[in-house]
This record gives structure tokens, sequence and C-alpha cells, in this order.
């Protein structure tokens, strides 16, 4: 087995142990058990909803608006005696929503006077289902009431479409970026942009968290115990050590993160069509704008997690260098804790070209900054940028292993403890 | 003659601090030669200069010939160093720990596992050594870190306090166990503050105290010399005079 295989195998079986899994696969199961319970209460919601209606008013109006209800997807069980008697049948047969429709429906709407009608949600408790069925029931009477003002406008002004009426001025908003343009708003395309990328953040933000803490345990626990003493004199390179050490932790990081990710991403498809832009719409718009997720993109944002993680790793085992013992190398790593946190919320928050200098050069200065810039510079066609970024990281990386790779060949790794002690 | 380990005028700053002031003393092949001196006297410095680990201020060791500054590859072949108080990897099995070591030094699957084989041997956990590190006692810890620095056979052994910590028991064992090795070739440097540990071990001792050696030969010599009943009155003796 080749020197840096044998250090592999041994840091994974260090670092792997049960006491590490068991709380990630906790935290694994939980979110799973979250994910399958909001999956199971979304395919509830989506099964046909029982309404129970009271129509007092007999019209043909109203039996159309039943008509609607039942072509809407709810399974309309029609109800007969005062609103009192609705309810408690409501009650005994088990049924979430009563609708009364009123006496004088269709007269009064004729009289362009406003009707209400009454909408009981029967709850026995709070739920994503109960929550879903609210919002599609409001649709359902928002199209309805729709319907009615258009034939309202069609009476009163019959030479006039009452589609110019209900919206006299409108809005044709366009998006232009370089020499592309095409139909939509910038919130659309944010949020699209948004629901693209949000897991970016997250890969890089939990990888670094692992990939750090691993490297810092390693070489913390070897300090403490004295077996780097005894593995730096054996006949390998020092370099093998580090490269070593440093798969391994990649190794461990990689399963715990990618546990922790899978069962996240699980989680969060869950509530996948919360709030999340029209995907086709979406599509059209970065279509014509010519900036869709293609595979080019996947590629570099890729490249640029990828090295963005080995700068991480780079930089923690240098750290960790410093630090006695394992929990000293734990708190050796907040700084790039912080350096990984600035870009994330700066990012968010501000655009880089907009930003004073100063602000600019220090975030270009983290390479942790680049994962989070490159999905906007391909949008913006900045590869400039996204070029520096590879460079710089790249760079910062193999700069850092090279010191580290010194500092381990150095007695330096030793005496930052022992400048003060005489043996 | 050809010596094993050739220490010449070492000395190591930290900073301000001299921790050694000009050590010299010479091995022969296949002696156990044992550096005593209180804590803080520079016994570990000296140690982790001759393993590799620490860099000289000034001096130069030479073990069968190589320099530990200028060619330190070639002496971390020959040579297989105990810490003090080391630990092992503890989420591995004795065996895991004692393969994991073997392999940087076989150069295929046989001669590692005869190596492995002849750890064992030297450990004796018997089955204990398919169990983790982290379920051992101390002594068995101490046996198999003991185990790992003589089972491949090295040219020169650096033992630090070999015995620290360990009942009486444990200690013996480990003596014995060093003893036995020396005879099949191995050379021995070892330090301890416990001057009859090293009085019973070495061949040659020297006495070393705030970064200096202020004596050194044969044990029975140096009691007669000083006409001490043991070691640890030799010591109280030369360090008067000095």
């Amino acid at each position: 087995m080749s020197v840096i295989g044998n250090i592999l195998k041994k840091e994974v079986k260090e670092l792997l142990t049960r006491q590490l899994l068991i709380p990630f696969i906790t935290i694994m199961v939980v979110f799973l058990f979250i994910g399958r319970a909001v999956r199971g209460e979304k395919e509830k919601a989506k099964s046909p909803q029982k309404v129970l209606v009271a129509d007092f008013d007999r019209s043909q109006l109203s039996q159309d608006i039943i008509k609607t209800f039942q072509l809407s997807g709810l399974l309309v069980i029609e109800a007969s005696g005062d609103e009192a008697s609705v309810l408690n049948q409501a009650k005994k047969e088990g049924i979430a929503l009563a609708i009364i429709i009123p006496e004088g429906l269709a007269q009064n709407l004729s009289d362009l006077k406003p009707v209400e009608i009454k909408v009981y949600n029967l709850l026995k408790g709070m739920s994503v289902a109960r929550v879903i069925r609210s919002v599609k029931l409001k649709t359902i009477l928002a199209a309805i009431n729709k319907n009615l003002t258009l034939q309202h406008l069609k009476k009163a002004y019959p030479q006039v479409l009452p589609e110019n009426l209900l919206s006299p001025l409108r809005a044709q908003e366009y998006v232009v970026i370089k020499e592309r343009k095409a139909l939509g708003s910038p919130e659309l395309l944010e949020g699209l942009l948004t629901a693209q990328t949000f897991m970016i953040p997250i890969i890089l933000l939990i990888t670094i968290i692992y990939v750090s803490q691993m490297i810092a345990a390693s070489i913390g626990q070897e300090k403490e115990n004295k077996t780097l003493e005894t593995l730096l004199t054996v006949p390998i390179k020092r370099v093998q050590i580090v490269v070593g050490k440093m798969l391994g932790a990649v190794v461990v990081a990689i399963i715990i993160a990618g546990i922790f990710l899978f069962a996240f991403s699980y989680y969060i498809g869950s509530f996948g069509e919360f709030g999340s832009v029209d995907r086709q719409v979406g599509s059209n718009l970065t279509e014509e704008l010519g900036i869709g997720i293609k595979l080019k993109s996947v590629l570099l944002i890729t490249l640029s997690l990828f090295l963005a993680i080995l700068s991480a790793l780079a930089l923690a085992t240098l750290l960790a260098i410093f630090a006695e013992d394992a929990k000293s190398a734990q708190a050796a790593i907040t700084p790039l804790m912080i350096l990984c946190l600035i870009p994330y919320f700066f990012t968010m928050l501000f655009d880089i070209e907009q930003v004073s200098l100063l602000i600019r050069v220090i975030v270009y200065l983290i390479p942790f900054s680049y994962p989070f810039l490159t999905p906007k510079a391909l949008i913006f066609g900045n590869y400039p940028l996204i070029v520096f970024g590879f460079i710089y990281m790249a760079l910062f990386s193999i700069v850092t292993i090279v010191i580290a790779a010194r500092l381990f060949n150095s007695d330096r790794i030793f005496t930052a403890k022992l400048q003060f002690r005489r043996r | 003659m050809n010596f094993a380990l050739e220490v010449n005028e070492l000395v190591r700053d930290y900073g301000a601090l001299r921790a050694l002031d000009g050590i010299s003393f010479n091995i022969a092949e296949n002696e156990i030669f044992g550096l005593i001196g209180p804590n803080g006297s520079g016994k570990t410095t000296t140690l982790r200069i001759i393993a590799t680990l620490l860099k000289p201020t000034q001096g130069e060791a030479m073990v069968f010939g190589s320099s530990v500054t200028k060619n330190p590859d070639a002496v971390r072949k020959m040579i297989s160093y105990l810490p003090e108080d080391a630990g092992a990897y503890k989420n591995l099995s004795g065996i895991d720990y004692l393969r994991f070591m073997a392999t940087f030094y076989a150069t295929n699957n046989n001669e590692r596992e005869t190596i492995v084989e002849r750890g064992m041997n030297i450990a004796d956990l018997k089955e204990r050594i398919y169990d983790k590190v982290k379920t051992y006692s101390k002594g068995m810890t101490r046996k198999l870190l003991l185990a790992r620095a003589l089972m491949i056979k090295p040219k020169l052994a650096i033992l630090d306090e070999p015995t620290s910590g360990l009942d009486v028991a444990n200690s013996l064992e480990i003596r014995e166990r060093i003893k036995t090795f020396a005879r099949e070739g191995t050379t021995v440097l070892l330090s301890s503050h416990n001057m009859l540990e090293v009085e019973f071990l070495s061949d040659r001792v020297a006495l070393i105290k705030n970064g200096k050696i202020i004596e050194s030969g044969e044990p029975e010599a140096l009691k007669r010399k000083y006409n001490g009943r043991n070691l640890e009155e030799v010591f109280m003796k030369v360090e008067k005079s000095n």
C-alpha cells in the first residue's frame, strides 16, 4: 500500500468513529422524517377535498358556482337545513370545509350589490395540508370573483372588452442583459436564480466546516497524543503525511457533509412548491436572456466550489499546525469560519460592482468569496472575474499547502509548544 | 572505532532559553546508553534532535555516519523513537496500529506481516491485541508502543522515559524486553529520571543537568569513583562537586 494510502486509511478509521457518526445520522433521520411527513401532508392536500355546500339561493348562478367548485377538484356534498345544522353535519361527517351560499345571491349580484359567501374552516389542528387546501379554495373563489366582475363590466359596457376596463394601464416589463432582452421582472429573475443556486452556499459552508474540523481534529489529536512525533520519525516524506491527512479529512468530510446535504435537500425539497417562481415562465426568461444553467455553468460552479474547499482545507491545515491539542485546534480554525461567512452575507446583500474599492478588495482577497460570486458573474458574462477566482484560489491553495508542508518539515511544528518549556 | 551515535557539542536554544549547552557523547554499536537527569535537564531535547524532530542551534549528531541535520531521511531509516507519554491511535486496534506503522518500513505484504508478527510477540498482549487501543491500560499501551519501536529492528532505538508512569510489574517487563532486544543487535539510547532503572539497563550512562553532561561512564565505574551505592548517590555527589 502506498504511504499516502496507508495514512488516508488510518485517518478515516480514526476520524470516522461511531461517536462522530451517530449525531449526523440522527440529524439525517430527523430531516428525513420531517421531509417525509411534509410530503405526506402535501399528497393529502392533493387528494379531492370534501366540501359541504349549503345552497340557500337555489339559482342558476349558485349552481354554476357549485359546478366551478367541482371542476376545480373539490368533492362537493350538498347540505340542507339551517346554518347550524350544516355545521353540525360537517362536524359529524369530519368535513373540514363548509360553504354557505346565502339566499338572494343571484338577485343581489344582479343589482350590483356585494354578497358574502360564508366559508367555515373546521379546525382540529394546523397542518401543511390544511394550509394548502385553504389557499386552494381562496384561489377558486378569486377566479369566480374575477369572472363575475368581467360579466358585470360586459353588461355595463357591451362595446368594450371587459379586460380593458379591469386593467386599463398595463406595464410591459423587460429585463435587458447585455444585448439580449426578455419579458420579465428583476424579482422574477432573482427568485429564479436563487432557486437554482440556493444550495451553493449551503454545500460550501457545510463542507468547509466539516473539512476544517476534520483536519484540525486530526492534527490536534496527533499533537496531543504525541503520535505525530512518532509519525514524523518514520522514513517517509513529510509532504506525504500532509497530503495523506488532508485526503483523509476530505473523505470523512465528504461522507459527513453528504449525509447532511442528502437529508437537508430532501427536507427542503418537501417544501418545493412554496414561494417558488413559475418554472415555465422562469425557464423562458432565462432561455431568452441566454443565462440558463447549462453544463458549462454547472462545471464552472463545481470547479469554483472544489477550489474553495481545497483553499479551506489548506488554510485549516496551516492553522491547526499552530495548535497544541485537539481543543485549541478547533479554536484555531474559527477565523476560517468567519472568512467563509463574510462573503456569504456580503454577496447576499450587496452587488460587488457597486461597493467601495476597499470592500471589493477585501472580498476578492477571501478565497471563499468566488463560489458566491461565480453564479452572478456567469449571468453577466463576467468571465475575467471567474478565471481570476480560479487562478487565485489555486495559487492560494498551493502556497498554503507548501507553507504547511514546510512547517511539517521544520521543527516549528513542535517549537510553538516547546518555546516556553525546557526539557 | 565506528560509533552508532556521535553527538558533538549540541546546543539548542528556545528563544532566550538555552536548553542544551554543548552536549557531546558517543555510543558504540549494540550498547545501551542511558541519559540520566532531573526533569527539564535537556534529555528530551537531546533525544528529539537525534530523532530528527528538532534541529540543533549548533553542533551535530551522526547516526551510523549520517548527519541528523544534513541527511535526516537516511537517519530515519535507521532509528525508531519512542516519545515520553506517547499514545497510539485510539480508534485503531493494537494490531491495526502495528500494521499501520509496519507498512512504512516493509517493501511488500509478506515483510509487513513478519514485522507485525514480531511486534505482536514483543507486545505480548494476547487476544487484547485485536481490541481498540482506547480500551488499553497505560501499561498495555506502553507495551504496544515499545513493540512498535522495536519490531522494525532499528539500528538505533531512542527511548524517552520508557517506563514513565508505569507500575513496578509493567516497568520490569518493559526493562526485560529492552534488554533482550539489545542483545539481539539493536543499539539503545534511553533517557530517564529514574536512575535505578537506567543503572539496571545501561552499559554506560551520562549524567545531564542544565543542558550539560556533568559526568559519564559505566555505572559500576561511576559508583566506585564517587563511592556511591547507586547512581542516585553518584548523581548527588557529582552535582555537589560541580
